[in-house]
Order: C-alpha cells, then sequence, then structure tokens
C-alpha cells in the first residue's frame, strides 16, 4: 500500500450556466478533464418558495455519448425525460444517466421545495462513455440513501458512501460504462479514514465545504485535489465537519469532442448529435408537474 | 412522396450566378426590410441548450429557423474555437450549420459536407428537387433572377442587397425579385431557396 501523491489543487470558478450560476471545479484552463470525468458543477442555492418547478432547475435538453449524474445533498431533485421517466430523488441520493444513443431531460427542484422554499445542493458530474457505449440506449439509475452502502470509519466520524465501484469490499449498486469508484464522504470533526482506489484509475477529491487534510495536504471549500497514479492510498483527516466526493475511474484514452450538452469523439459526431435532436429522435419531453 | 435527389459538390461554379449586368442592376428594387435573428446563447458544457423557433412574420412559411447557438469550446469561456450553430428546417427535413474560425458543416439526413474557411475556392451547397441551401464565404458580387424565394442570412460579417447593408445576424427575404448581392471580406452568408 502507497498513498498516492498530489498534483495540484485547484479552486472553484463561478460559471453562468442559463442563468444558473455555479461553482466549477472542472474543467480548468489548464486541465480540461481528468479522464474519464469531464465536468463538474456544484450548484449550492436557496429555493425562496412560493414558485412552480416549472420556473426553476434546468428545463428539457438533451444528451448524448456520456453519463450526467447528480448527487443531491439538499432537497430534491425532479427528473423527467423523454423516455417516460419521472421520479424525484432526495438527500443522500444519486441519479445516474447513461444517456447513450440520446435522451431528453429536465431536472428541477421538487414541487415541495418551489411551493414551501428551502434549501437546495447538488453537485453534477459527467463521465465520459467508451466509444463503443456512446450509442447504446439510454438507461436511467436512480439510487436513495438507503440504497447506497457506506463504510463508517473506526473512529465512527467518517462515512463513505459507496455509489459505484467496489472498495473495502463494498460493492456500489450503480453500473458504470467503464471502470470507476465514486463515493461521498461525510465526515464530523477529527475524522480519520483511509481510502482505497486503484492505482491505474484517475483520481480526484472534490470538497464542497469544510477544512480536511489529505494525505497531509490542507484542502477547503470547493476545492479539488488532483492525484498521481503512484498510489492506492490516500489518507483523509477532517479537521471540521466536511463533505467530499471522490471520483475516480479507468481513463479511456479516446478522443473527446464536447459542445454543449453532447460528448462523441469527433466533430461530425457532434454534428450528427445535434442534428438527431433537431429530428425529434432524441424524443420530446412534454413535463408534468401534478 | 416525391423523390428527392440530394446534390453536393464543390466548384467554382458561383450559386445562381448570372454575369452582372447593367439591366440587371437597374430593374434591382431597394429592400425595404432587413430584420435580425436574435444574438446567439453561449452555453458552458451543460448550458441549457433546447430548440426554439423564432416567430417572425418576415420568415417565409416553408422554413423553420432556431435561434441561434454558441457551445464555448474550453467549457467556459468564448473563443474563437467555439461552435456556432445555425438551424433550420426545410419542410420535414432538419438542417444544422456548424462553424468556427476554421470550418463550415452542414449536415441534413443522408447528407454532411465540411469545408474550409481558409479555401475561398470550396462552397457549400444543398439541394433537393424543392429547396438549395448554399453557404458562401467568398468575396464576391452575386445576381440572382429566378423564378424562385430566397432568404438570405448573415451570420458574419457584412454585404449588401441591392444596396441596402446587411450586418451579422440581419436576413431579408426575396420573392421573384432581381437581387444584387456584394459581400465584405470575411463574410459568411448561407442562402435558402425555394423553387415557385
Amino acid at each position: 500500500m502507497a498513498n498516492r501523491t498530489i498534483k495540484k489543487i485547484y479552486n472553484s470558478q463561478k460559471v453562468n450556466m442559463g442563468g444558473i450560476i455555479l461553482d466549477q471545479p472542472l474543467p480548468q484552463r489548464d486541465m480540461d478533464s481528468l479522464d474519464p470525468v469531464l465536468l463538474i458543477h456544484h450548484w449550492n442555492d436557496k429555493v425562496k418558495g412560493g414558485q412552480h418547478p416549472s420556473e426553476l432547475g434546468v428545463g428539457p435538453h438533451p444528451h448524448r455519448g456520456f453519463s450526467p449524474v447528480t448527487f443531491i445533498f439538499k432537497g430534491g431533485v425532479h427528473h423527467q425525460d423523454s423516455s417516460g421517466i419521472s421520479g424525484v430523488i432526495y438527500e443522500g441520493g444519486t441519479q445516474w444517466m447513461n444517456s447513450g444513443r440520446g435522451i431528453v431531460h429536465s431536472e428541477r427542484p421538487n414541487k415541495e421545495l418551489a411551493a414551501e422554499g428551502g434549501d437546495f445542493e447538488l453537485i453534477q458530474f459527467w463521465v465520459n462513455s467508451p466509444a463503443v457505449s456512446k450509442m447504446n440506449p439510454y438507461h436511467y439509475q436512480p439510487l436513495t440513501k438507503e440504497q447506497t452502502p457506506v463504510i463508517v470509519s473506526d473512529d465512527k466520524k467518517v462515512q463513505v458512501a459507496v455509489v459505484a465501484g467496489e472498495t473495502e469490499n463494498v460493492k456500489g449498486p450503480i453500473t458504470s460504462t467503464s471502470p470507476m469508484l465514486t463515493m461521498r464522504i461525510e465526515a464530523a470533526a477529527g475524522g480519520k479514514k483511509t481510502l482505497h482506489v486503484p492505482s491505474n484509475f484517475n483520481c480526484l477529491i472534490y470538497v464542497l465545504d469544510g477544512k480536511a487534510r489529505v494525505n497531509g495536504q490542507a484542502i477547503s471549500d470547493k476545492q479539488m485535489i488532483i492525484f498521481n497514479n503512484d498510489g492506492n492510498t490516500i489518507d483523509f483527516e477532517s479537521e471540521t465537519a466536511t463533505r467530499a466526493i471522490v471520483l475516480s475511474g479507468e481513463p479511456i484514452n479516446e478522443p473527446i469532442v464536447s459542445y454543449g450538452p453532447f460528448v462523441m469523439n469527433s466533430q461530425q459526431e457532434i454534428m450528427e448529435a445535434i442534428r438527431d435532436y433537431q429530428a425529434g429522435k432524441l424524443g420530446v419531453l412534454e413535463e408534468k408537474f401534478s | 412522396m416525391k423523390r428527392r435527389s440530394f446534390i453536393a459538390y464543390s466548384s467554382l461554379t458561383a450559386i445562381g450566378v448570372l454575369v452582372c449586368q447593367s439591366g440587371i442592376l437597374a430593374t434591382a428594387k431597394p429592400i425595404a426590410n432587413a430584420v435580425q435573428l436574435p444574438e446567439a446563447l453561449s452555453h458552458v458544457r451543460h448550458g441549457n441548450y433546447g430548440l426554439k423557433a423564432i416567430k417572425n412574420h418576415f420568415l417565409p412559411k416553408w422554413i423553420k429557423v432556431f435561434e441561434p447557438h454558441r457551445f464555448l469550446e474550453n467549457g467556459f469561456e468564448s473563443t474563437e474555437n467555439d461552435l456556432q450553430l445555425f438551424q433550420f428546417d426545410l419542410e420535414n427535413q432538419s438542417l444544422v450549420l456548424g462553424y468556427n474560425n476554421e470550418s463550415i458543416s452542414l449536415i441534413s439526413e443522408g447528407f454532411q459536407k465540411e469545408i474550409s474557411l481558409h479555401n475561398s475556392d470550396q462552397k457549400l451547397r444543398f439541394e433537393t428537387d424543392t429547396y438549395q441551401v448554399s453557404v458562401i464565404n467568398k468575396l464576391e458580387s452575386l445576381a440572382i433572377e429566378t423564378k424562385q424565394e430566397h432568404v438570405l442570412f448573415v451570420l458574419k460579417g457584412k454585404a449588401s442587397a441591392n444596396n441596402k447593408r446587411l450586418v451579422e445576424r440581419d436576413f431579408v427575404h426575396f420573392k421573384n425579385e432581381n437581387i444584387n448581392v456584394e459581400l465584405s471580406e470575411n463574410t459568411l452568408v448561407i442562402l435558402v431557396s425555394k423553387t415557385v
């Protein structure tokens, strides 16, 4: 067992996603992606209440060629899509979408949150699909908090929820299109846990809030650590109450062409995705808010 | 079902060009209306990309044009490598024009062609029995005199149509008229025509 060394620490930057201001730790100016993770968006907001859900969140939009994944931390996210799926996942849960050959979906605060107001926080990250999987049928995997297995540290202060992949004989329920290990960390102050990540996986940790030390390196709110692939353990120590995510995966090593909501291997495939969406081949979503 | 034929070629042949003759220019009427497309919506990765048809009574019913979009290539700020989109439907045919500083690509079902913006000898044309789509980025003059209906969109740069100055995002609709179009340098226009 050897600790991974740290390659770099990044601060998040603010981006405007269609009027929604988000924190974006990835991409960065000098790092377009960490194969297979293409993007991380952290959305933390207060819903004022007295609104209809159609006024909030992100309305119908398409995807093709990768998996958008949402970890919900506060509130609930109502997912609807052009295949007819509609459901809400609440805090602690995950929405993992293998968009495959394409889907149109919306993601909004659930109607109770829109009406009553409250906290709304999620992280959405994008996982690239290998070329052989990009045109697979669409597959949606919702996972509640209760369905997500948790590893607890010896000092009982660090909880590691395993969403996809396997570590310490605990297997996450989600099926990814390439080998991954994704985890959610919730730690009380003074907690310690050694994380085990395969040495051939690219790996990052993003801290939503709190102060921690990772392999001795201080990290805090909205910072992201990128690791070198030179070890298979990471020592995590929380100085304050800390929430973080660990995203790791086997690099796919294929060309990436990413524009807007599509991620393919060539510009031609991007144009085909846009054409197919325009022609209605990715489906049409008529949202319902009953 | 009407048989459609798809023709795509790159050549030095200008599209619908007649030799400019003083007779044609003399009969060209001044254009009253040049209308603007909305500004393109910029998108980081993810974004709020969706298709919204432009409702404008200056557009003929046979073409449905969608609000333009710009996908940021690096995911967070605008650069020359962004992919700009001009999307429209001709009856049940969806066409997508994508362009950046290097190339232009036109795609529809069963058709895809890309040309370099730096090679002025290349032209981009899509044709069916009823419609013709021409993408022009060459400094030139066009005199169009046919029994057709046309919509000319200025996607980039400046042009003039019958001495009416057109700037980026302007579009004009012509029907059975003689038109003299002149493009400035570094201009990209798309001419969509319907045989009436």
